[in-house]
């Protein structure tokens, strides 16, 4: 039997999205996600052959998300997370239970991003919120890092 | 931790998308920009993970041949890992070796397979220093598409085991004589214990030295007539450093005083001392025989410094060595290997290269030089750098000879000491300059 890969499956629910999206909110610029999108598909097509697919595909992917999040943030949100799934699934990473609890985290952190997003007028004030939660979540993950290499270079615990 | 090519394109991306969301104060391109670096930020922390569980699930076992051994002596160590590698990352398990050992031949890395069991590391190491060393550890490094990053694992399940290093003098004694001396058929102030010849006795000739069996045979005094004890002189050879290749100054002086320290032992207690200064496949100078200790001192203190190279060698082979390699490739063909008409047109063409290649100039002299003296133990200094074709003819015609060598390079670990440069070289002993 034949099964779908997750990244035609994602780019299938995407389309479907924005198509509804332009159906749904008719605006005199509804009809750019849609072409936007079938800009990522012939990325996804051409680049099939390419180790570094996904790099093509993440980078393709930006000009929908912001076109979408020009007309609604929670529609940027929404392309974010299947681009984010196409992703995943040309890399492999949708296999394993842990894969799909950090693909889960990535979609709980870019939740939270849409909300601050939607809830500010101005972009300063929420860069310099991200980077002080960026600078904290990295302080985390290179001190818990840090910990590990000590212990494996035989420190005492 | 180092970011790889794509995490690089990306997080530049997200940078130049934030901070054209600055520019234009616009809330859609800044979450553009912010979700790639949300994703890259989930991408390091799912690596993270994988490396802390993949080191932290390591097991490493060590055998050494022996636990104590010679300074200078090879043995073969083994290390087994078993690592569970992360789904899609490479893992590649390298071995952390102190400076004091040099690596002779063997794998000390290898990209550990996704297949599970226990995977081999082989290598021959020779200590360089005396003195207790132990085994440090490994290094393990992680691949995947993002990120890499190498571990330490210098715990005590991975390191060890201790390897005891016994020093040796710093004259090897030779086989036919104590403290390298050798009998000789002619007077000597020194007398051996061999007879030379038998004579009628003379007046003042020293009655312990009467053959009384003999005497008593014809009825006349015999005398014995002893073999003569005679130093044989080291000879030692420094491989000049080129000056058109970069190299340490503190190397070049450790040499010079390790030339020194030798150079004037032997001259105080095998009296003289030939020393052969060469530069790659360039005689110098040559001092055969060298009693005088300042006039050694200052030739050495005249040549010790980089030379300018007129004749180069750059990775020739010897007959010797493609004569090997043909033998090599005969039993190869013998396999029924499916590269058989390859292995036949390089055996062809090896034949082709030994039938026409000629012994070289530097080949000549060596043969000269050494066969005309009387030399079993040679000290060849080297730095190491370039091209070291030379220190395998210098090591070759030695051994043709029946002299043994002993190699003396700079401490291992240095850029002039890759390990690949040990291996291969033949030498009986292999040190560091003291």
């Amino acid at each position: 039997m034949t099964t779908i890969p997750p990244r035609s499956l994602f780019l299938a629910i995407l389309f479907l999205g924005v198509t509804g999206m332009s159906v749904l909110v008719p605006s005199p610029l509804s009809y750019l996600p849609f072409l936007l999108t079938l800009l990522l598909g012939g990325v996804l097509f051409l680049s099939r052959d390419r180790p570094d697919r996904f790099f093509y595909v993440a980078c393709a992917a930006q000009p929908l998300i912001i076109a979408c999040g020009l007309a609604n943030i929670w529609a940027g949100l929404f392309a974010v997370w299947m681009t984010g799934g196409m992703v995943a699934g040309m890399l492999d990473r949708l296999s394993s239970r842990q894969d799909l609890l950090f693909l889960l985290l990535f979609f709980g952190i870019t939740l939270v991003l849409a909300g601050l997003v939607q809830l500010a007028n101005h972009v300063l004030p929420l860069l310099v919120v991200l980077g002080a939660g960026l600078a904290l979540a990295l302080v985390v993950l290179i001190l818990r890092d840090y910990q590990f290499r000590q212990h494996c270079a035989g420190a005492p615990p | 931790m180092t970011l790889r090519q794509c995490a690089r394109g990306i997080g530049l991306l997200a940078i130049l998308l934030i901070a054209v969301a600055g520019i234009l104060d616009d809330p859609a391109v800044f979450f553009a920009g912010v979700s790639l670096v949300a994703g890259l930020l989930v991408c390091y922390a799912r690596f993270l993970h994988h490396v802390h569980a993949a080191s932290g699930s390591v097991v490493v076992q060590r055998s050494a041949g022996r636990s104590y051994v010679l300074k200078g002596a090879t043995i073969r160590v083994v290390t087994s890992i078993t690592l569970p590698v992360p789904p899609r990352m490479q893992v590649t398990a390298r071995e952390v070796l102190p400076p004091a050992l040099a690596v002779q031949d063997g794998t000390t890395s290898l990209e550990i397979p996704a297949s599970p069991g226990p995977h081999s590391l082989s290598y021959r190491i020779t200590p360089v220093v005396h003195g207790e060393v132990l085994f440090p550890g490994i290094c393990l490094e992680f691949r995947d598409p993002f990120f890499e990053t190498a571990i330490d694992l210098r715990c005590e399940p991975c390191s060890g085991p201790l390897l005891t290093v016994q020093p040796v003098g710093s004259m090897v004694s030779s086989s036919s004589g104590a403290g390298g001396t050798m009998e000789i058929e002619k007077i000597s102030p020194l007398r051996g214990a061999g007879i030379r010849s038998l004579r009628e006795y003379y007046t003042g000739d020293n009655i312990r030295n009467i053959d009384w069996k003999l005497s008593a045979k014809f009825g006349k005094l015999y005398i014995r007539e002893y073999t003569g004890i005679v130093n044989i002189p080291l000879l030692i050879v420094i491989d000049l450093p080129w000056s058109g290749l970069p190299g340490s100054a503190g190397d070049l002086d450790r040499m010079v005083s390790s030339v020194v320290g030798v150079a004037e032992r032997s001259v105080m207690t095998r009296r003289s001392v030939s020393l052969l200064f060469v530069s790659g496949p360039n005689v110098l100078e040559f001092l055969a025989g060298e009693r005088d200790l300042q006039h050694c001192m200052s030739r050495i203190r005249e040549w010790m410094h980089p030379v300018e190279r007129t004749v180069h060698q750059y990775r020739t082979r010897d007959r010797s060595d493609l004569r090997l390699q043909v033998s090599a490739l005969d039993a190869r063909m013998q396999e029924n290997s499916p590269f058989t008409a390859f292995y036949a047109g390089l055996k062809r063409r090896y034949l082709t290269v030994v039938a026409s290649q000629k012994p070289t100039v530097f080949a000549g002299q060596l043969n000269r030089i050494f066969s005309g003296l009387v030399v079993e133990e040679l000290f060849l200094f080297t730095l190491g750098t370039g091209d070291t074709t030379h220190i395998r003819q210098i090591i070759r015609q030695a051994a043709m000879l029946k002299i043994r060598v002993h190699l003396r390079t700079p401490a291992v670990g240095t850029d002039a000491c890759e390990p690949s440069f040990w291996g291969r070289q033949g030498a009986e002993t292999l040190e560091a300059f003291v």
